[in-house]
């Protein structure tokens, strides 16, 4: 069932809930397309439009925060099992065929204070970063219950891009000056680019990218993050929902649970997708937190290669009463794993509608989209 | 000692400038390299290491704290040479192949050097032939190999099966780690041991070399 902006907003601050909304945040992991067509999958079902899922329609707020203009992008080398290329901020970059989606850096531009100043025009603010008939365009789409967005650089994320992750955590303590250097940057750009931009319209929700937490544990601690991510986030965030915008959702993979604290405090109030693998559960997070923040996936991508019985058993167990009563967009906790059997993966669908009190799937609905924002 | 409980509390805090100057110290003190090493540089990186097993410090911390390990190591190492001190094993990591990935392969490295072992990096996207033959060349007791895709996590089994190929299996432990492995998986490609942080593997690595694995 497509939302409105306005449904998504209530349902994700816990201002009302008529229904639960059950999503496919991420869609299907590379080359799971085959065996499911093996298995005798609909081209609606290979495109996730096929399962009747819930969402909410998306515009991007004409804003532009990151790296501008971006570097060239140029092939270097093509073979049968990789790709060598130059990315946007100018690294050399390879993606591994028929094993990743995402190229990985081979090499990183910001060593030192230099390197960074010598890229750091890219990120100032420009007349440039506002596509003004984008911002018309949402503010006619939010009119239709379209919802809102505004994407902000991740504060671990970004000097992760530019310096790598060893790199970045290093200078947070042997280059201080150069990683608040960054951070004030960007968010100066940021800071000013919305502002203009919330001047005519309602951002709905604020969206931000981390991915700095692993298995065991975040990258980073809570000091790092009151110390330099705070600043920046709260700069933004605190003009944003002063002027009305509700939603402020982060993206990170991990065990998060050390850092969700400092990030509550950074504004943030929806976190995603919540890895059940990495010791995230989201029943025991609202206990703990209530309604201080929304979340979104929370379902062990896993358990769909194993039996149906264990399916079953964790969706009563994401979707017992405690977590239906607003704040959370079931969904998987990131992309559908290669091995997911095309019957299980219905069945899940099947089942968690039950549980949810929806009406049966109707083959007849196309729709989906991404909802990892 | 003192000087050595010095050395540990400032090489937890990622001090290196006065680690180094301490080894120093402790060198003209009479005090013998291979106390300088167990008591002062290793004690202090063991304690990083449980430190981050239970999220108290994060990458960050052990990153500096592994560098002025390393800065003392290397002030150290041709003492402990002369000394005949000998490392406690030896290990081979890498990412398997396909795989990009380096953070979680680079953390267990360190908590591996951080017990006393010499670990031979073999980078990321690395063959099952290549952990084998380096495993050989290096007479290493533990190959251990990180993934974090699931599409690559399958590499794993063809590093123990290439193992068998050599002849080499009950010669080495093959210890995997990341983001998709778990237990079950490391049973199911017939791997020898899981871990799921840096800080265990490098109990669990420095255990084999000793034996009491």
């Amino acid at each position: 069932m497509k939302w409105t902006r306005e449904e998504y907003i209530k349902h994700m601050t816990f201002e009302k809930t008529e229904r639960q909304m059950f999503v496919e945040l991420f869609g299907p992991l590379i080359r799971l397309d085959e065996e499911w067509r093996e298995q005798g999958a609909t081209e609606e079902e290979i495109g996730m439009v096929g399962f009747d899922w819930d969402f909410v329609p998306v515009v991007n707020c004409g804003g532009h925060t990151g790296i501008l203009p971006a570097f060239e992008r140029r092939v270097l080398e093509d073979t049968p099992e990789y790709t060598i290329s130059t990315d946007g901020y100018g690294r050399k970059v390879k993606l591994s065929k028929g094993y990743a989606t995402i190229p990985l850096p081979l090499d990183y531009p910001v060593k030192t204070m230099d390197d960074w100043l010598k890229i750091k025009p890219r990120f100032e603010y420009s007349e440039d970063r506002i596509d003004w008939a984008q911002v018309e365009r949402a503010k006619q789409l939010q009119k239709e219950g379209v919802l809102v967005l505004a994407w902000m650089e991740g504060g671990f994320d970004l000097p992760r891009e530019l310096m790598g992750e060893e790199g970045a955590c290093i200078a947070y303590y042997e280059d201080p000056e150069l990683m608040e250097d960054i951070l004030a940057t960007v968010a100066d750009t940021t800071y000013k680019v919305l502002d203009k931009i919330s001047d005519h319209l309602l951002i709905d929700n604020l969206c931000t990218h981390e991915d700095l937490a692993g298995k065991s544990g975040p990258l980073v601690g809570p000091s790092i993050i009151e110390e330099f991510i705070k600043p920046y986030y709260r700069k933004i965030w605190d003009m944003l929902s002063a002027k009305g915008t509700k939603l402020f959702s982060m993206d990170s993979d991990g065990n998060m649970n050390p850092v969700i604290d400092a990030f509550l405090d950074c504004g943030v109030n929806i976190m995603y997708p919540m890895e059940p693998a990495a010791g995230m559960d989201i029943v025991e997070l609202r206990k703990k937190y209530g309604k201080k923040v929304a979340f979104k996936g929370g379902i062990d991508k896993h358990v769909l290669r194993s039996s149906k019985e264990e399916i079953k058993k964790e969706l009563e167990y994401k979707m017992q009463a405690l977590m239906q009563e607003g704040g959370v967009c079931f969904g998987l906790d990131h992309r559908i794993p290669n091995g997911t059997p095309l019957e299980n993966y219905k069945y899940y669908i099947d089942t968690a509608r039950e549980i949810l009190g929806m009406p049966p799937r109707d083959k007849d609905k196309c729709g989906w989209a991404r909802q990892a924002f | 000692m003192a000087i050595l409980e010095e050395m540990s509390a400032l090489l937890q805090k990622g001090r290196a400038a006065k680690v180094k100057e301490l080894v120093v110290q402790a060198l003209e003190e009479g005090v013998s390299p291979e106390a300088i090493l167990s008591e002062g540089l290793l004690s202090g990186m063991s304690i990083v290491g449980e430190k981050f097993k239970r999220n108290e410090v994060f990458v960050p911390e052990v990153l500096v704290a592994a560098r002025a390990m390393n800065a003392g190591v290397e002030l150290l190492r041709p003492y402990l040479v002369e000394a005949g001190v000998e490392s406690k094993g030896v290990a081979v990591i890498g990412t398997v192949k396909g795989d990009l990935h380096d953070i979680g392969k680079n953390l267990v490295k360190m908590m591996l050097e951080g017990k006393g072992l010499e670990v031979h990096d073999l980078g990321v996207d690395v063959s099952a032939e290549t952990f084998v033959q380096k495993a050989i060349e290096y007479n290493a007791k533990v190959i251990c190999c990180s993934a974090l895709l699931t599409t690559t996590m399958g590499e794993m089994k063809n590093v123990v099966e290439e193992a068998k190929k050599a002849g080499i299996r009950d010669q080495v432990k093959i210890m995997v780690g990341g983001a998709p492995i778990t237990q079950e998986f490391c049973d199911q490609v017939g791997a020898d041991y899981y871990t799921a942080d840096g800080a265990s593997a490098g109990d669990v690595a420095l255990k084999i070399c000793l034996g009491e694995m």
